[in-house]
């Protein structure tokens, strides 16, 4: 199952790291998402085997005013289970591939989890009273024998232990040819867009049985493809804007205002190859693995697979920063193309105030690069280091010149741990990092120096 | 697929190198810069680059997780090498046949821009011998194969994840069933929505529905095309050499004939030589209609007597 490791500012202990040390996974277990909702309070991580597990945040305790609680676990339910497609004879793996939630707009919180081929609109809700003294039914909801009911009551709530129920409210099914990578809700809280490899297509969340493809690069010859969608996220203010990327490292911007079918894009991102650095692997390194909107909705930030850019979108030529992830791969890719790694997809994250970005490495390593200050830290997320309220220490890969001590070596990187799923709080310095089947959740510790 | 880790990797590719008797020193450029292009270490990288990719391909189908992403990126990087190597000018364009199905890019120039663009001899590896062979070997059959390859694995790729639905029933999408549920695929959707942009009248002059988006219909019909010429190469000939040419005398009624396809034509023409003219070439679909309205009025005669 997932584990849970955390490193809060308060005494609270996280889970006993000795006993589950060692204790072994299975591939059903390896994260494959992980998503704050709007407030922070919630935090949803998805798993291969399907399972979306809900962390709740403890509220603030009063002898520890300045620490609030750690992310205790809230719900845990099988979102999607594997299925085969008869027809197609295809399986369908139930892996979560995303999951958003929508913003609150009542006591219960909803959200959008979806696999390959078909997304859910999941409700969460918690009850803390039960209607009892039913005039039919019994204690467990039998029906009694008619003979018995000698007179009328009224029913009334009692109070009960507090559950947490989630219930499928609406399946967004067969829409969807190719792979599902993304999913976004749109600012005006009444529709969402799911982009596969190929086809992007806008949803009312209310309906399920229509969808409208606002996007289709499948060209008609399958034989002449070329490109492939790799991410979409709709503009977090002007619901008639979203950006996709490409395995090209382009990205194109949209107005759902200029046409109703937006394969022509409004503004196309992209930057001229640099040809002192050209090799086989352009492309493929080129090929943007994520992209997110800045909280503003000024900035868009792109990962591909050695750099992290941030892109203005008053300027289409080239990115006004870009940051190096592990520019020491650079000299590796070929046997990284050989053993696939090259085709990994990192993500990447804004903090609250987009003066900090986010991304994953291999190592069970971390990037953040501080906008403004430039200075960029490297961070590892392991149990060793994540000992409660420990401060976690940079680290360093050793390129050449003399190594220093802690320093790692390039190729003692581990490649098969990697962090591909992070995510940040949305105003707070908590960040949450999926590695394989752990999760990790970091809190800037008040006044410290964590950037 | 990512177990190991890059040393792994790295002797186990070597071992491979080895064994098909290429020398190779590295396997990944020297830090901080690409290999000069031309040098017998760019070329073996090149193989290796390209001895990874094709195996890639060759299993590509039993990941676990295919994926749409990896293999267009390791098709256009097989693609990006074959330019190049055609342009290295080893490519004799008559060993590609008509039925290759490559992009239009890579289809072989006809012109002799050939000797211009080829790397000027000193910077060939002449002197090893085994490179060379290798070089040759692969600017002849598998080029070829190469680009039949990357378009067949695209294809594969496209059956593998779609179920082949968009030759087959995805096909004919666009039909008012569809747009009513979500079930039958995405396309019903957009065809409503091009009807309310119809209803909205938002016909815009700039986004012709039929020429910007290529309707499921044309690609259904290309589709078509194809399965009736691999049909008239393969099925057709063999079908019609087993049909006992009275049949044809005798029953071949006007509306068969106007359906006949080139080949079933071709037949038709061996067995009344009497009409075929002089120059007679083979009867295709192109010919014209006056030529079909003739064969159909002298079929009327025949039938009739």
């Amino acid at each position: 199952m997932l584990n849970t490791i955390q490193v809060l500012c308060s005494d609270i202990a996280s889970l006993s790291l000795e006993a589950k040390q060692f204790a072994s996974y299975t591939e059903a277990d390896i994260i494959s998402t992980v998503e704050f909702n709007q407030t922070g309070e919630l935090l949803a991580t998805g798993d291969k085997g399907g399972r979306v597990v809900i962390f709740q945040r403890e509220t603030e305790s009063k002898n520890e005013p300045y620490c609030q609680g750690e992310y205790n676990v809230y719900s845990t339910f099988q979102s999607h289970e594997p299925e085969f497609d008869y027809l197609k004879s295809l399986e369908i793996e139930e892996k979560i591939n995303k999951i958003r939630w929508l913003p609150q707009q009542n006591a219960a919180h909803f959200l959008l989890s979806t696999n390959d081929k078909t997304i859910k609109l999941w409700k969460v809700s918690e009850r803390d009273k039960r209607p009892e003294g039913y005039n039919l039914k019994d204690e467990e909801g039998r029906l009694k024998d008619l003979t018995t009911v000698t007179s009328l009551q009224v029913p009334v709530l009692k109070p009960m232990d507090l559950m947490v129920e989630v219930s499928p409210r609406r399946i967004f099914a067969n829409a969807h040819t190719y792979h599902v990578n993304s999913i976004s809700v749109n600012s005006d809280c009444e529709t969402y867009m799911s982009a596969d490899d190929l086809r992007i297509n806008l949803w009312h969340l209310g309906i399920t049985d229509r969808s409208f493809n606002i996007v289709d690069i499948k060209p008609a010859n399958m034989e002449e493809l070329t490109e492939v969608i790799t991410a979409a996220e709709f503009h977090p203010h002007h619901c008639n804007l979203f950006v996709y990327s490409s395995s090209k490292g382009t990205l194109r911007l949209c107005d759902m205002r200029a046409s109703a079918l937006c394969d022509k894009h409004s503004k196309l991102f992209e930057e001229p190859e640099d040809p002192s650095n050209r090799s086989f692997f352009s492309e493929i390194i080129s090929s943007i693995s994520d992209v997110k909107f800045s909280h503003s909705g000024r900035y868009l930030l792109t990962r591909d697979y050695l750099t992290a850019k941030v892109w203005d979108l008053n300027m289409e030529n080239k990115p006004i920063e870009t940051y190096q992830v592990h520019d020491y791969l650079r000299s590796k890719l070929c046997s990284l193309y050989e053993n696939d790694c090259i085709f990994d997809k990192f993500e990447c994250a804004w903090n609250g105030t987009d003066s900090v970005i986010m991304t994953g490495a291999y190592n069970n390593f971390f990037r953040m690069f501080d906008r403004n200050t430039k200075r960029d830290v490297t961070l590892e997320a392991s149990r060793e280091s994540s000992k409660p309220r420990a401060v976690l220490k940079p680290r360093r890969v050793c390129v050449g010149g003399k190594r220093r001590k802690d320093d790692i070596a390039v190729d003692s990187l581990d490649y098969t741990k990697k962090i591909l799923h992070t995510a940040w709080h949305p105003n707070e310095n908590i960040i949450a990092i999926a590695a394989t089947n752990n999760l990790y959740i970091f809190q800037d510790k008040v006044n410290s120096e964590m950037h | 697929m990512g177990g190991s880790s890059l040393k792994a990797c790295h002797t186990s590719n070597r071992s491979r190198m080895m064994g098909k008797g290429l020398k190779r020193k590295r396997l990944d450029p020297p830090e901080g810069g690409s290999v000069e292009r031309g040098s017998v270490v760019y070329e073996s990288q090149r193989q290796s680059v390209l001895d990874i990719s094709l195996d890639k391909f060759q299993h590509g189908q039993m990941l676990v997780e295919p994926s749409l992403r990896r293999s267009v990126l390791i098709a256009n990087t097989l693609r990006q090498i074959q330019e190049e190597i055609r342009l290295e000018g080893a490519t004799p364009a008559q060993v590609r046949g008509p039925h290759c199905g490559a992009p239009p890019v890579l289809e072989p120039c006809p012109r002799e821009e050939v000797p211009l663009t080829r790397p000027p001899p000193a910077s060939r590896p002449q002197s090893v011998e085994d490179a060379d062979d290798d070089w040759m070997a692969l600017s002849s059959e598998e080029d070829f194969s190469l680009s039949s390859a990357i378009s067949s694995i695209l294809k594969d790729l496209d059956m593998v994840i779609d179920g082949g639905s968009a030759h087959g029933p995805q096909a004919p999408l666009r039909t008012p069933l569809g747009s009513i549920e979500n079930l039958q695929g995405e396309a019903g959707p957009k065809q409503q929505q091009q009807q309310q942009e119809l209803v909205a009248g938002a016909v815009r002059a700039d986004r012709c529905t039929e020429g910007c988006r290529p309707p499921e219909a044309a690609v259904f019909g290309s589709f078509e095309v194809m399965r009736s010429s691999y049909l008239r190469d393969v099925a057709l000939d063999d079908l019609f050499l087993d049909i006992d040419t009275s049949v044809y005398e005798r029953e071949t009624s006007p509306q068969g004939a106007r359906m006949i396809s080139s080949a079933a034509g071709d037949e038709l023409l061996k067995y009344l030589p009497t009409l075929s003219s002089p120059a007679s070439s083979p009867f295709s679909l192109s010919q014209n209609v006056r030529d079909l309205n003739e064969l159909e009025h002298i079929m009327e005669i025949l039938v009739g007597s």
